[in-house]
């Protein structure tokens, strides 16, 4: 009686829609592992270096939306029974928006100026640890700034409609919101890259910094925007995603790990690859998390990361590139 | 057998040795001097602690000083050789000396296993992977029932999901029922690997690691096996971690594996301690676990300095002080305090 009810329940376990919903799932977080992923290749690509402090980056601008809308809206959100509104209209989220992202893109500049550009010639340990430092103290801030119990994050008004409905499957407002803002920031790098100057000179300096100083390019000064133009959509990712992940500064940790994994799987110097990465990771995870063992969905990324590390280091879509000496 | 050659060999000058014996044993005693210990438990499971952080990072700094290799995983080393020591201890009723080597043999294995991928990574590459490791390990202690099984085949009250308990009873090697007796237990154990990692930096293979991090090019063209020596060393790194993470079992006698013991901070925390003491240098590396040891004492004391000052203590202080660490000490000392000195002395002798 017992067998019976345990294979009836298995039969149950699996069914299509379920499936669907859980690779709908995917694809929503694996957008927003997308939107980090492509921050990290984005940094990779023109100063060889892997941030591991985005992901408390990306918190910690998000609670600088957060204030910002709090101060559009005459709300002190430093103090711990401040409530926003659970929904924000365009008129609001739209300047708090632009308010982060030029935050950011400042922070970005000053980050690469005054922390990295220093370190270009020194060890990647030493460039390791000061983004795990400024990961650290951001994290620290965050904490004391806005305290440390989680908070709700106020959604768009404009993208927290009904769902639409695809026979059984809702597709939220929201999950196509991430996609289409993952896909637009790919395919919108993806041409920057490919087709103007300064895009170009990024790519020469991620190949050869010396041959690209010589070639006339300021590699000091586009590696700071390369930096700038990351942490903006590390900025963007996290108010995006605030609402799903709710705001703590230790919200960021587990999709650090997956972005990670999303930029090595697609391919740490490939922009296409970081969308590509991002969604597989995304749904992988996510299918994961429901057909196998719990203990066993922590280790998927690392699985990941570490297979793809051996077996193609290079990731899915990245080119190998010489080894320098 | 020659003495004077032995000696040689081990690095062994007389005076010199005595001296730091002496001052290691008469610790507990000395120590009361300082403001933040007194003549308590206390003080002595701190002493404890700064054994078996110093033996970690000795196992660290001959992997990422001495090789090169990063690694962010030493964290979860030591949760797996806690686990081993544990297990052994509290379960198969082991000595406890058994429950050491085999956790250091048993995380040597992991290590070897995590140094695969590093045969083909080197940097950042390396770094993450690693990385993905320390925050896998943790959660597939804690929330694996299978493996949570596994730590608990006499289903008692202790050894819920992730938490594993050792009772003092079952510890028969470490009969001492106080920190003080167990100190001592832990400081021959510390200068057995303190003695292991100085000798292994000077010998052949010690050599090879520094070749490697200077320049594997170089290295292989020397006739250095690469993957030979890399694995060498993460199987090494991970034993050293392995006794510490077992020693750590048997002096807190719980485990949590959601603990920030075992959490990718505490890698980081590693990683600060042998940049700050001296990369590559098996001094530095106590002497980084000794500054990293004395640091909660001290933010706990500028904090009620804060508050005193300021009205309220600042929350999360130590994330904000150890960032600020981080950052300040690869900018002002990459070469820690070891590498500061020995260009102080060569300053001296130049001039």
């Amino acid at each position: 009686m017992v067998l019976h009810s345990t294979l009836n329940a298995t039969a149950e376990g699996f069914d299509w829609i379920t499936l669907g919903r859980n690779i709908i799932n995917g694809f929503s977080f694996g957008s927003i592992y997308a939107l980090f992923a492509l921050g990290l290749v984005l940094i990779h690509k023109s100063s060889d270096v892997v941030n591991f402090g985005h992901g408390e980056m990306a918190m910690f601008f998000s609670y600088i939306g957060l204030s910002l809308m709090g101060l559009l809206l005459g709300v002190n959100i430093s103090k711990p029974a401040a409530e926003l509104p659970s929904q924000l209209g365009w008129e609001v989220f739209l300047p708090a928006l632009l308010g982060t992202l030029l935050f950011a893109a400042l922070m970005g500049l000053g980050i690469e100026r005054f922390l990295l550009r220093p370190l270009a010639k020194a060890s990647v340990l030493s460039q390791v640890m000061v983004t795990i430092g400024i990961g650290t103290l951001l994290y620290g801030l965050a904490s004391w700034l806005w305290k440390a119990e989680p908070r709700a994050y106020p959604r768009i008004e404009a993208v927290s409609g009904p769902p639409f409905q695809l026979g059984e499957l809702a597709l939220t407002r929201e999950d196509l919101t991430f996609l289409s803002v993952a896909i637009v920031m790919a395919s919108g790098l993806f041409l920057f890259f490919r087709y103007t100057m300064v895009g170009i000179a990024l790519r020469a300096i991620a190949q050869n910094p010396f041959a690209a100083r010589l070639m006339g390019i300021n590699v000091g000064r586009l590696n700071g925007l390369a930096w700038a133009m990351a942490l903006m959509l590390a900025a963007l990712a996290g108010m995006l995603a605030a609402p799903k992940l709710q705001l703590e500064p230790g919200m960021m940790a587990d999709v650090a790990v997956k972005s990670f994994a999303a930029a090595v799987l697609g391919g740490i110097n490939s922009l296409s690859g970081a969308l590509l990465g991002g969604l597989l990771i995304g749904i992988i995870d996510n299918l994961a998390g429901f057909y196998l063992p719990d203990g066993l969905r922590a280790t998927i990324a690392f699985l990941i990361i570490v297979a793809v590390l051996t077996i193609k280091p290079h990731g899915l879509l990245g080119k190998p590139l010489p080894k320098k000496v | 057998m020659n003495w004077a050659k032995l000696s040689a060999q081990l690095h062994w000058n007389y005076s010199r040795w005595g001296i730091i014996l002496a001052v290691l044993i008469a610790l507990p005693w000395l120590i009361t001097i300082l403001p933040f210990f007194g003549i308590n438990n206390y003080t002595y499971s701190q002493l404890n602690l700064w054994l078996i952080l110093s033996i970690v990072c000795l196992g660290l700094n001959l992997l990422t000083g001495a090789t090169g290799q990063i690694s962010l995983g030493h964290a979860a080393l030591f949760a797996v050789g806690a686990y081993i020591g544990g297990y052994f201890v509290a379960r198969q009723e082991w000595p406890s000396w058994a429950a050491l080597l085999i956790a250091a043999l048993g995380t040597g294995i992991i290590g070897l296993i995590l140094g695969l991928p590093a045969l083909r990574l080197s940097g950042p590459y390396l770094a993450v992977a690693t990385f993905g490791f320390s925050v896998a390990v943790p959660q597939l202690l804690s929330r694996s029932k299978e493996l949570a099984n596994l730590f608990s085949d006499t289903n008692d009250v202790a050894s819920r999901i992730g938490v594993f308990k050792i009772t003092k009873q079952n510890l028969p090697g470490f009969q001492a029922e106080e920190d003080l007796g167990r100190y001592f237990m832990f400081l021959l154990i510390f200068v057995i690997m303190l003695l292991l990692a100085l000798n292994l930096t000077k010998s052949r293979t010690g050599r090879a690691f520094f070749a490697i991090r200077e320049s594997e090019t170089a290295a292989q063209a020397m006739g250095i096996s690469l993957g030979y020596y890399k694995l060498l060393a993460f199987a090494i790194s991970a034993a050293f971690t392995g006794v510490a993470g077992s020693m750590y079992a048997f002096q807190v006698g719980q485990l949590d594996a959601n603990s920030i013991t075992f959490s990718p901070m505490e890698s980081v925390l590693f990683l600060t301690a042998i940049i700050l003491g001296g990369l590559g240098s098996v001094w530095g590396a106590v002497l980084g676990a000794t500054l990293i040891t004395l640091l909660p004492p001290t933010i706990t004391a500028l904090n009620d300095l804060i508050k005193l000052n300021f009205g309220s203590s600042i929350e999360n202080f130590e994330s904000i002080f150890y960032g600020l660490l981080i950052i300040s000490s690869i900018y002002f000392m990459p070469f820690g305090i070891t590498g500061a000195w020995q260009r102080l002395r060569a300053c001296r002798r130049d001039f």
